[in-house]
């Protein structure tokens, strides 16, 4: 458990420092993720998981260290340079992050209106098809504020995925769900990942998801990470992940005695 | 000491944001300039920032040129020269408070409103989700917003001037009993097209300016949180008009307008 991903790695970290102003998020992070499998980021609350999607699509820059991202070194590019290596990437926003001034449609079709060239009548059957794959329909003309929470992660995830990426983040995909819906959205990334063969990142606390979804799962801790497959960390005897995973074990106990 | 070191503190970082809103304004202009011009979200600014302020502008422009009227015939008529209430009202609603009073309306209405829009996509990383689909928010989000308050400022401008005129024909002429012939006489003799209404565009064009780099600038740099919003509204309107009120001394000062 030394972070060594199975097969090759599709995204990798290497020795990356992070800090806003005075708050050091990584020292030294190092970690990899392999291609065309679902892994799952954990941590505690601030401990820096959305910051590794931000790292690798270049939204924030970190101090120090090299990221790669499907060859590319991501680190020290210019925003332009930036725009080549995010064509390959899809990411869902944990608010979903959907334009609300455009309907569902509209947000939807929006990267196929940027990037490519098809007609109208190919846009609207491919956001059609994609969005009956996440399981919307009648939604075309909604706004993003008429939409319920579920709805919002599916059509985010509608619009992640329509042009196809070939590393698909996704920021907290189970927050705010019903237990019902985190299944649902479950069972819709497992199919992405089968349709796409894409390479998922999914940053989560949700443990039980983690479970039953990931291929790889990658514990940030304070000193740096710790890296597995899933029954390797659950039965792990470090006490910094045998910790992690009996305190979110017995907070979602508590939480579904409470419910 | 310690007040020094503050004022320090405080110039550091004003030339500081200035040196980033002038980068701003260069990353702006260079969009603007470079294809593909993005015409369908520019009407759409258009309309939110000129047709929705119509009203307004010409409510608050109908209003202060039946002020002026009242005020300047009450001035005149001491001096038996209520003849030339045309020459007052027009001269200074085209020279100053036209353009004066709409970029500050506009500031308080479309800029702020700007502000908040923009904002609030920062807060809901709507900008980030752009950058993620390799769209560039300077260019999709800012600059068709920037570009259509420098358009309509100038139009918002002459559209006050108008009402105003109307305003000050109202109260002087069908109110107070001056001749309309005298009224328009004036206005017509006093009024050079030159120094006086092209002088009142250059300086509506450049209250545009500021006003959409500001508020755009205001809005991108916004904290992403509801408070850092409201506080980026805000400074978009402080900021907004005692710039334009400096502005307007200096454009007065420096080119005669």
């Amino acid at each position: 458990m030394d972070g060594g991903a199975p097969g090759e790695a599709h995204v990798e970290f290497d020795r990356v420092r992070m800090a806003f102003g005075e708050r050091v998020v990584f020292r030294s992070l190092t970690c990899r993720f392999p291609r065309a499998k679902i892994s799952v980021i954990l941590g505690g609350s601030g401990s820096g998981k959305s910051t590794v999607l931000r790292l690798i699509g270049g939204l924030v820059a970190p101090q120090a260290g090299r990221i790669v991202v499907d060859g590319d070194e991501v680190t020290g590019r210019s925003e332009s340079g930036l725009y080549a290596v995010r064509r390959k990437l899809g990411m869902m926003f944990q608010g979903g992050a959907l334009l609300d001034s455009l309907t569902v449609f509209d947000n939807v079709a929006f990267p196929l209106r940027e990037h490519t060239a098809m007609r109208e009548p190919e846009i609207a059957d491919q956001v059609h098809a994609t969005l009956a794959a996440v399981g919307l329909k009648d939604v075309d003309t909604l706004l993003p504020g008429q939409l319920s929470g579920g709805m919002v992660k599916r059509a985010a995830l509608a619009r992640a995925i329509i042009m196809r990426p070939v590393i698909l983040l996704c920021d907290e995909p189970f927050s705010g769900l019903d237990p019902i819906s985190v299944k649902l959205i479950e069972r819709l990334l497992a199919r992405v990942n089968d349709q796409l063969h894409a390479t998922m990142l999914i940053v989560s606390h949700h443990i039980a998801s983690t479970m039953r979804l990931a291929d790889w799962v990658v514990l940030l801790l304070p000193d740096g990470a710790v890296a597995g497959r899933p029954e390797e960390l659950r039965r792990s005897t470090d006490s910094r992940v045998a910790g992690f995973f009996n305190e979110e074990a017995s907070d979602a106990a508590g939480a579904e005695a409470g419910a | 000491m310690t007040l020094v070191r503050d004022l320090g503190w405080a110039v550091i970082r004003f030339v500081a944001d200035l040196g980033r809103l002038t980068v701003f304004g260069l990353r702006i202009l260079r969009v603007a300039l470079v294809p593909p011009v993005r015409v369908g979200r520019f009407v759409d600014e258009l309309f939110k920032l000129g047709v929705l302020s119509l009203l307004v502008i010409c409510v608050c422009g109908l209003a202060v040129g039946m002020v002026l009227g009242l005020q300047g015939y009450n001035t005149l008529v001491r001096f038996g020269a209520e003849q030339s209430l045309g020459a007052v009202v027009g001269l200074s609603l085209i020279r100053e408070l036209g353009p004066v009073l709409t970029a500050l309306l506009a500031t308080g209405r479309a800029g702020s409103a700007t502000t908040a829009e923009i904002g609030t996509m920062v807060a809901t990383e709507q900008l980030d989700a752009l950058r993620m689909m390799s769209v560039d928010p300077v260019d999709l989000v800012v600059t068709p917003r920037a570009a259509a308050m420098v358009c309509v400022m100038p139009l918002l401008s002459a559209l006050f001037i108008v009402c105003g005129l109307f305003g000050g024909y109202a109260v002087g002429v069908g109110l107070m009993g001056v001749d309309p012939g005298a009224y328009m006489g004036s206005l017509r003799s006093s009024v050079d097209f030159h120094d006086d209404v092209l002088g009142s565009f250059l300086k509506a064009l450049v209250f545009g300016v500021l006003v959409g780099l500001i508020a755009t600038y205001r809005g991108y740099t916004a904290t992403p949180t509801s408070a850092g919003v409201g506080s980026a509204t805000t400074a978009t309107v402080v900021v907004g008009s005692v710039s334009i009120l400096i502005f307007d001394y200096f454009i007065t000062a420096l080119w005669g307008v």
